[in-house]
């Protein structure tokens, strides 16, 4: 949400992107929170009572509004991705560090903005609309909320439990989606394959765009089940504005990082080297993770959104569309599929690109029922 | 050393070799006419479609024969529909941004921007 939002000041206002970011680091976290809410309004309509809607039409970023009943949030896979990095504890230790003592030294004034901002998005300080708060007395934190929807919708849990390395107590779900991760990888696998002929003409071609169709079509109703009547929809978009703020934050040497003294030259080495000096490591495949989460957001999106169908799997391991397609004519996917297969092999430590067990021709046959 | 007197084996080879080339340089000549004669004389008498026709009958089996190999063949790729256009295009449209490559980060060139402390600085 926060990285689209600064997508769309750019576009509007005709700024750069360096000034659109400084605009949102600077701003008030009551404005951040009403656009979120606006953001919300577009998708889902329903939600659009009159009071609300000029409640929403206040706040600083109202002009930047949403086309209705689009989704302009990243998918829960973003949150996932990024927030296996450990970030968001790692802006824990910094939002007490700051907020608790000087151990962290006196923050200057765009950092204490920043920290304002933190408290609200991340930690559910403030919110104009207390009965669509992230977390409650039932569901006690943000985190929490965010665990319960990655085991609901992945069957994943985070890498590492609590900041002080206890185990997660959050809330278990009797519903998760525990083939997600099989089908997911078999798809990548088809679709590496698909990626490496695409320019074949002569040899064999074991592109098999049916059974890519196939494991998409299972993947989205898998990904549906789960959000029948726009189930976990907002939390993902209060997921996808905490870890797009967290991104946000390491994208460049921003205020808090400045005033921390930390050195990196990309997200991934800026968050290792804020979660040294606060004493929380970040994940060692950080790089992968950070490199991962806006391509996986379209990929599982695409997936959702029905794009891929029986006649149009290429739409996940083309670049371009076929010739011939009347313009204007989007791209297809095939770039962050490519992206996502080297990134989340390189996370998870699995080689996408060959299968993992050959298929056994010599098995023994089915023994007849007698 | 003694010379080869005339009409020795050796002549007899030579005359052999030229013999055979001259006959191979006959069939080749009359090959090029015959060819030649007939490509142009059926064009000019049939044009170009018949010949194309001819053409089509022997390739016909050919066809046939090579047809189990179509399976080998790249992916037929049908265009989508333009309800699928759209929504790949929202799709793009909501999801897709250029990663903010900011301040802090190298190989980005930023002419007057030497000083990035200043650019966060608060009015």
């Amino acid at each position: 949400m926060i990285q689209q939002l600064l997508k769309r000041i750019v576009t509007k206002d005709g700024i750069s992107r360096d000034d659109a970011a400084k605009m949102i680091l600077t701003a008030d976290p009551l404005d951040l929170l009403l656009h979120m809410e606006q953001v919300w309004s577009s998708a889902t309509s329903s939600a659009a009572d009159e009071a609300r809607s000029k409640v929403w039409a206040l706040g600083r970023f109202a002009p930047y509004v949403v086309p209705n009943g689009h989704r302009a949030w990243d998918h829960l896979g973003y949150s996932y991705a990024l927030e296996n990095t450990r970030a968001v504890q790692i802006l824990r230790r910094v939002v007490r560090g700051y907020r608790s003592g000087e151990s962290l030294g006196i923050p200057k004034a765009a950092t204490q903005r920043w920290l304002d901002i933190t408290e609200a998005l991340l930690f559910g300080a403030t919110s104009p609309v207390a009965a669509w708060l992230p977390a409650s007395e039932v569901r006690r934190s943000a985190e929490d909320v965010r665990r319960n929807a990655y085991d609901r919708i992945f069957g994943v849990q985070l890498a590492f439990g609590t900041d002080d390395n206890q185990a997660s107590t959050y809330e278990k779900s009797n519903v998760t989606n525990t083939n997600f991760v099989r089908l997911f990888e078999e798809l990548l696998f088809e679709v590496w394959q698909a990626i490496t002929n695409v320019k074949n003409q002569s040899g064999v071609n074991s592109t098999d765009d049916d059974r890519i169709f196939r494991l998409a079509q299972e993947l989205a109703f898998v990904l549906r089940s789960r959000r029948l009547q726009n189930t976990l929809d907002r939390e993902e978009l209060i997921a996808a504005t905490a870890l797009g703020w967290t991104e946000l934050t390491f994208n460049a040497d921003t205020p808090v990082i400045q005033d921390l003294g930390v050195q990196g030259t990309n997200e991934a080495a800026r968050c290792k080297a804020l979660g040294q000096k606060v004493g929380l490591p970040a994940h060692s495949k950080s790089e992968a993770l950070f490199g991962m989460a806006v391509d996986l957001s379209i990929f599982l999106r695409a997936i959702e959104a029905d794009v891929v169908t029986k006649e149009t799997a290429w739409v996940l391991y083309l670049e371009l569309q076929p010739p011939g397609t009347p313009l204007p004519a989007p791209d297809p996917i095939g770039l962050e599929s490519r992206r996502l297969i080297t990134e989340w092999a390189a996370a998870t430590g699995k080689d996408l690109k060959t299968r993992a067990k050959a298929v056994e021709i010599a098995r023994p046959q089915l023994v007849a029922v007698k | 050393m003694a010379t080869q007197p005339p009409g020795g084996p050796k002549d007899d080879t030579r005359a052999q070799l030229m013999q055979m080339r001259n006959e191979i340089d006959r069939v080749v000549a009359t090959v090029n006419q015959l060819v030649t004669a007939q490509a142009v004389e059926n064009v000019l008498m049939n044009g170009f479609s018949d010949l194309t026709g001819e053409l089509h009958r022997h390739l016909e089996p050919l066809a046939a024969q090579l047809e189990p190999l179509a399976a080998l063949a790249p992916p037929q790729r049908k265009k989508m529909e333009a309800a699928e256009r759209q929504r790949l295009a929202d799709l793009r449209a909501d999801l897709k941004r250029e990663s903010w490559i900011g301040p802090g980060t190298p190989a980005v060139s930023r002419p007057g921007l030497d000083d990035r402390s200043q650019l966060y600085q608060m009015d």
